[in-house]
């Protein structure tokens, strides 16, 4: 099932041309959620580029994941602005909490934390979203009960 | 409305090579409702951007149609960009037919109902109220300021940003009402390349994306270079902490960024352009989309553009996300597809770039003066601005600054009178203690030195920078030490890992912050020793890095912290040899006493000690083993009698 | 063009478009590298090369800047030297201080370095934890905390080998050389070839030591010590102990391996003169049939691996064991016979140049049936150091010949260490089988030299035969790929791992020049100028081997067990 869909978006792109490998990656991940060894293989394959520089590539960048088949994301931002209104107390608060509700289980985490540089909301950090929910001026105490309700509302 | 942009299309070439003055009435009539000089209904706009919607903008949009359904009221409702206050958002604004645009501030969906129901019966809820703006054409409202009369707009001269905040960005036909396409058009029938090469040479036009660069040179370069293919890049990876400012352009205006595009790529002779942006799934990324389609439906971009055998080409890329990608030639080995490592400068890219080809790279800012360049003239440029540095700049003013968002200031202005007359100062009246200018690579500027001017030479010559316009107000609470520590530790993590000295040098750097801002873990000399050997070497590695780093990230990963050695030395002295630090950020070298009048040995404190620091017997005054305490401040949380205090 | 560049306060000669340190290099100015590579693309990573360029503000990098004509340049100035110092400190905050115990020791580039630029404290320290070990691989060990990122086995392994097993993974601080999805080397699609081993300036990359397991085995009752010495050795072990390449200490390594212990040393060419011989015999066999299949040889493991985990079709490689299995053995049934002792109390040692061996060694084909044939295998590197850890002066040994019974081969076989050199001895011994006659001029040069791909058609008699020779992996599929679309026979297509052959192995002494491999290969070709016994067939020990021996010969098994191996598809990430 995946395979063809992984083949549906590789025709998109013209054989063995490496510099599309980054925006096939970003297709991949948005179809199947991370970047699996198979996917990797298919691509490898269909760019002639060798595996071990598709996983170099990858790992570069922030965004791409491995094994975690994540179904939201948290998001932090540590601007300046964010970081001088105590955000990495935030951060600590949503990693020890979103520890919490995923387990140690690679494989199946239900929330990963993105940290992004900026969220231009630089007067009301700091800034934390959880999907698509804002939460501004946000302060450790308010983590957990606003994960609580997301927990809720999804059903998770 | 369907029917005005079917005769905009039909008459496009018209439109555009006439230099907006239409012949034909009917279509002047339309243009001019398109600007919102003349309009039938009521107008309600509503600044929707990154920003605003954090503030709750998408609630309030809903609020609004809610409400005109609702009151069977019969009004265009028109997202736009923002306006660039974010303080103030969501910000909405209400044009009544003949009156002039009123905007609100603040805006949430409670507040929809009451500001409407007033404004409808031509009344003004005067605290809800940010300013009206002027127009000659319209009544004016009374007792309501101008949005010149604004300290946040006072001092501003909004050419890049005029748009932004009042039009739709997702209507073409807005931006084209207002001007927007003739340069480009002008360009590709009046002007060979090379004569729009010169006339953003003679301009002065300066790159807006660091390195201040003059762009009209570096495209005459990739011009005179000979090669099969060429390209321009549009560099909106912006993703300094702290910086914003092309994302407002982007989301606010993204035609203008089109529009510059398009007349790079033609007066490079590029083929293809690419926007690389920040992030994917943004709204800059859909309205940069839409713009691309609908321009090309216009005839506007593709192939052979009003028979004049132009072909312009712009495709969007979304960059994966790494800091250092912003650089040029990572961003290229990036969208090549490889790891974004910088390589060694020369060749640059205006010779040698993406697939080897003549690249010119170029910041969104930079791309958005053109426009107006070729439209006014570079003598209209340089009109603005000092001897060295033309023109206006967007900064991001943020951090503890009463009035956030992103201004527009011609060169030459100073950095006191953007913190303290369009930022109004330091939010809750506290003491100004520094300006960060420029990022995680950017400095420190004390108070006294504020005095100085937007101008590439004089900042540099007082050892500062631009950089891509984040400018960051630190008060009094703020610690240097401590937000120095995070810049190097991003810098560490944010370094592509090439080269030994910026890999390396920052992470021993951050380490030796890191002793700096914390007790010894196990209280040994040896520690001790170590914390006062690497502070020696600081200022060695910082020299070091500077003059061997491969990229702009490693050369001026050390500025922050040269900078605030300079200027705050007693601050660095309070944390190496006090052991304290003053504004009580860096928590791990705080040190708590138990007030013995407060406690009444709840034991609480006792049994949370991660530390075993605490002794004492139930009901008896409780003590704190200074030299145990790592400074957690986990006591201190749970204290519910205040007993415990920091010393 | 050349012109005039002032360095230092001296005018030097330089010329046009070449890079700052070429100049440097030339006229005797060292300026300390450690990502640099000749012949490769500069990548700027170690900025240990900086030089001070009047009227630059910053440092300039010697190995990636071209000279230009108005160049004033001081290479060893204060400001340089501290700056290279500190760099130097900087790679030292996260380097383990282990030099004592460290397999580079004294032969290490940061060590050096750190010497010579007089570096006497460590003034940082770097927090993080140390990286893991991997010492899964058959033949490699990576210890990723030595590890200085100069990106040079990186290089190598993409641009020279082509095999692409590592790259750099991560980014920033947390920046590590791993292969593909982090995994072990052991699950990767390394070949062994130990190229990378070669070039690593540090002890990032090792080969696998296997001297412990050899020293358990010295003077041990019951067990009998043996060695056996693939012609490569003779040739470059010297170079370990100060001697110039080109010279061939057969004879003394003898003595020197009978010093450390062994009780006998027997050499592998004598395996290879069979190994031809039953080489030559199938593709006599096809030519005469007509049978238009291509046979690929299997004697380097590092290019089986490399066929085994790719789509090759596996049923075109030969199915003749190595010369050191064969020799193997032969080790454990012949002369097991002829010393009355069982297999088991043999301990078998291979003296190899190459570190896909030790991965050949322990292949369960080679390791699983009633004995393994080989137990250890030492590199040239590794024989080197056992030497002198038995405390022997290497040069003065007096040379002494092999152990009977495996002291009789050809010269041909000794061939077997160069590119070409198997093709050619081969070709040798088919072309008799073929003809029945003797050819006079036996010298091939076509099969000679250092190119990429090597081909030759020759007659002989009613017959054409099609040789080919693929020198260094990377060049495996150009030939593929000609074979497929040109429509082109080769009757036998010869493939070494390494660009010039077993001279050039992972195993060999480490800094290995371009000119000591001209050497090694001269000394070889005249050897074989020299002897009367050129061809396999006419090695008497082959005559006599199945004439005689092969009768006598008690095998486990059968035939096949002396011979044959099997190859089996291996998924790997490539
Ligand atoms: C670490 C680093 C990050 C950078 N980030 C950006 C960026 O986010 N946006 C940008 O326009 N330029 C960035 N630059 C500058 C670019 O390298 C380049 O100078 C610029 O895009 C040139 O455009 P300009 O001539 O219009 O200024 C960065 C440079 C460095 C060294
Ligand atoms: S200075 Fe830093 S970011 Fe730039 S190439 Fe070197 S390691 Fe990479
Ligand atoms: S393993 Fe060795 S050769 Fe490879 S990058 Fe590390 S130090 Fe360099
Ligand atoms: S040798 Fe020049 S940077 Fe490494």
């Amino acid at each position: 099932m995946n395979d063809k869909n992984i083949d549906s978006i590789l025709k998109k792109y013209p054989v063995g041309k490496s510099e599309n490998l980054i925006f096939i990656l970003q297709e991949v991940q948005d179809l199947i959620g991370y970047i699996s060894i198979e996917s990797v293989e298919k691509i490898s394959k269909y760019l002639s580029l060798p595996t071990v520089k598709i996983y170099g590539v990858a790992t570069f960048y922030d965004e791409f994941r491995f094994n975690t088949n994540v179904k939201y994301t948290v998001k932090v931002c540590e601007g300046t602005s964010c970081h001088l209104n105590k955000s990495s107390e935030l951060i600590e608060e949503i990693k020890y909490q979103l520890s919490l509700i995923n387990g140690s289980k690679e494989e199946e985490q239900i929330f990963c934390l993105q940290i992004v540089p900026c969220m231009c909301a630089c007067d009301k950090g700091p800034v934390f979203t959880i999907e698509n929910e804002y939460y501004t001026f946000a302060s450790p105490e308010i983590v957990k009960p606003a994960l609580d309700k997301f927990i809720e509302k999804n059903g998770i | 409305m369907s029917s005005i942009e079917n005769d905009i299309k039909i008459n496009i070439k018209n439109i555009l090579k006439n230099s907006g003055e239409c012949s034909n009435k009917e279509i002047a009539d339309k243009l001019s409702y398109l600007k919102r000089e003349s309009i039938p209904n009521a107008v309600i706009t509503i600044g929707i951007g990154s920003s605003s919607i954090i503030a709750g903008a998408v609630d309030t949009l809903n609020a609004i149609k809610n409400y005109i359904s609702t009151k069977n009221i019969k009004a265009d409702v028109i997202e736009t960009g923002n306006l660039g206050f974010c303080s103030e958002e969501p910000v909405i604004g209400v044009q009544l037919p003949g009156k002039n645009l009123v905007l609100f501030k603040r805006v949430d969906a409670k507040s929809v109902e009451f500001i409407f129901d007033a404004i409808f019966s031509n009344d003004i809820i005067s605290n809800k109220v940010l300013c009206q703006v002027h127009n000659s054409l319209h009544h004016p409202w009374e007792d309501i300021p101008y949005m010149e009369d604004l300290p946040f707009f006072a001092l501003q001269r909004r050419n890049l940003l005029r748009n932004c905040g009042f039009i739709n960005p997702e209507s073409i036909y807005e931006y084209i009402a207002r001007g927007g396409y003739k340069s480009f058009v002008k360009s590709i029938i009046n002007y060979p390349c090379t004569k729009v090469c010169e006339i953003i040479e003679e301009s002065e036009l300066r790159g807006r994306g660091g390195s201040g660069f003059l762009t009209g040179l570096k495209w005459k370069i990739a011009l005179t270079s000979e090669a099969n293919n060429k390209f321009v890049i549009c560099n909106a990876d912006e993703s300094d902490p702290g910086a914003f400012t092309n994302i407002i352009l982007l989301e606010g205006d993204p035609h203008r960024l089109i529009e510059g595009i398009a007349i790079a790529s033609y007066a490079t002779g590029a083929d293809k352009a690419y926007i690389y942006i920040r992030s994917r799934h943004n709204l800059a990324y859909q309205r940069l989309n839409k713009a691309i389609q609908d321009a090309k439906e216009l005839g506007l971009l593709g192939y052979d553009i009003f028979n004049s055998g132009v072909n312009i080409n712009i495709i969007i890329k979304q960059s994966p996300g790494a800091y250092v990608c912003g650089e040029e030639t990572a961003l290229i080995a990036s969208l090549e597809g490889k790891r974004g490592m910088p390589v060694t400068r020369p060749p640059y890219p205006a010779v040698k770039g993406f697939n080897g080809m003549p690249t010119v790279i170029n910041n969104v800012e930079t791309l958005a003066n053109i426009p107006d360049i070729i439209d006014k003239g570079p003598a209209w440029f340089k009109n603005s601005g000092t001897f060295s540095s033309k023109g206006t700049k967007l900064f991001s003013l943020g951090g503890k600054v009463k009035n956030c968002g992103v201004v527009e200031v011609p060169m030459g202005i100073s950095l006191k009178d953007i913190v303290f007359k369009i930022g109004e100062g330091v939010k809750d009246d506290n003491k100004f203690k520094a300006l960060l200018i420029g990022g995680p690579s950017g400095y420190f500027v004390p108070e006294h030195k504020l005095n100085i001017e937007i101008d590439y030479e004089k900042l540099r010559d007082e050892g500062f920078s631009i950089g891509t316009g984040g400018l960051v107000v630190i008060d009094e609470s703020g610690c240097i030490v401590e937000i120095t520590k995070f810049f190097m530790e991003f810098t560490a993590r944010e370094s592509c890992g090439k080269c030994i000295p910026c890999r390396e040098g920052t992470k021993i750097m951050s380490d030796i912050l890191h002793s700096v801002t914390r007790k010894p873990v196990n209280g040994s000399g040896h520690e001790t020793l170590e914390r006062f050997k690497g502070v020696m070497q600081l200022e060695g590695l910082a020299d070091v890095i500077k003059n061997t780093a491969l990229c702009g990230l490693g050369k001026n990963a050390a500025n922050p912290l040269v900078s605030s050695m300079k200027w705050f030395k007693e601050e660095y002295e309070e944390h190496i040899f006090d052991r304290k630090c003053y504004v009580n950020v860096c928590k791990q070298l705080r040190c708590f006493k138990i007030d013995a009048e407060n406690c009444n040995g709840c034991n609480i404190c006792f049994q949370k000690c991660p530390e075993k620091a605490i002794i004492g017997t139930v009901l008896q005054p409780h003590f704190i083993i200074s030299n145990k305490c790592t400074g957690c401040g986990i006591c201190y949380d749970n204290c519910k009698f205040s007993a415990i205090v920091v010393v | 063009m050349i012109y005039d560049i002032e360095v230092n306060n001296r005018k030097i000669k330089a010329y046009r478009g070449e890079t700052i340190l070429s100049a440097l290099q030339r006229n005797g100015i060292i300026v300390p590298t450690l990502c640099f590579m000749k012949d490769l693309s500069p990548t700027g990573a170690c900025r240990m090369c900086v030089v001070e360029v009047e009227g630059e503000k910053n440092l300039v990098t010697a190995c990636s800047h071209t000279v230009e004509e108005w160049m004033k340049i001081y290479t060893h100035s204060l400001k340089v030297i501290n700056t290279r110092k500190l760099i130097i400190e900087m790679l030292l905050a996260s380097h383990p201080d282990e030099c004592l115990y460290c397999i580079r020791n004294t032969n290490c580039e940061l060590q050096k370095y750190t010497a010579e630029l007089n570096v006497s404290e460590r003034r940082f320290n770097n927090f993080s934890e140390r990286k893991k070990n991997d010492v899964s691989g058959a033949g490699i060990s990576y210890e990723p905390s030595k590890c200085i990122l100069c990106g040079r086995c990186v290089r190598v392994c993409d641009e020279i080998q082509g095999v692409n097993t590592i790259d750099f993974i991560k980014r920033g601080i947390s920046t590590i050389i791993n292969p593909s999805f982090s995994k072990s080397i052991s699950n990767s699609n390394c070949i062994y070839c130990g190229q990378c081993v070669r070039v690593c300036p540090t002890a990032a990359l090792t080969g696998k030591n296997h001297i412990p397991y050899v020293l358990k085995n010295v003077h041990k009752q019951n067990t009998k010590l043996v060695a056996q010495c693939s012609p490569a050795v003779a040739i470059s072990i010297a170079e370990e102990f100060g001697v110039k390449a080109g010279k061939d200490f057969s004879g003394q390594m003898v003595t020197a391996l009978k010093k450390c212990g062994f009780d006998a040393v027997f050499d592998t060419s004598v395996s290879i003169d069979l190994h031809i011989y039953e080489t030559a015999k199938i593709i006599a066999e096809k030519i005469k049939n007509n049978d238009k299949t291509t046979l690929f040889s299997s004697s380097c493991p590092a290019w089986v691996k490399y066929a085994e985990q790719s789509d090759f079709d596996l049923s075109r490689l030969s199915i003749i064991k190595s010369p050191q299995q064969i020799m193997a053995t032969l080790i454990k049934t012949l002369y097991a016979q002829n010393v009355n002792i069982k297999p088991e109390n043999i301990f078998s040692v291979s003296i190899s140049p190459c570190l896909a061996k030790k991965y050949e060694a322990q292949r369960e084909e080679h390791s699983q049936n009633i004995y393994n044939e080989v137990d250890a295998v030492l590199s040239v590197r590794e024989l080197a150091r056992l030497i002198k850890l038995s405390g022997i002066d290497f040069l003065k040994c007096e040379p002494a010949p092999f152990d009977e019974p495996f002291n009789i081969r050809s010269s041909a076989s000794n061939l077997y260490a160069v590119s070409g050199g198997e093709a050619e001895s081969i070709l040798r011994t088919v072309i008799f089988m073929l003809t029945g006659k003797e050819t006079k001029d036996n010298t091939y040069t076509k099969l000679r030299g250092f190119k990429d791909i090597k081909e030759i058609s020759v007659k002989a008699g009613i017959y054409d035969i099609n040789f080919a020779v693929v020198n260094g992996i990377k060049n495996i599929h150009k030939l593929l790929d000609e074979i497929k679309t040109c429509k082109r026979h080769y009757d036998f297509v010869e493939i070494m791992s390494c660009s010039g052959g077993c001279i050039n192995g992972g195993g060999q002494p480490l800094k290995t020049s371009v000119e000591d491999l001209k050497l090694r290969t001269k000394i070889i070709y005249e050897n074989d100028k020299k002897d009367v016994i050129n061809k396999a067939h006419k090695s008497p020990f082959v005559n006599d081997f199945y004439n005689d021996t092969l009768n006598r010969l008690q095998l486990v098994t059968s035939f096949d067990e002396l011979f044959k191996t099997s190859y089996k598809y291996k998924k790997v990430l490539n």
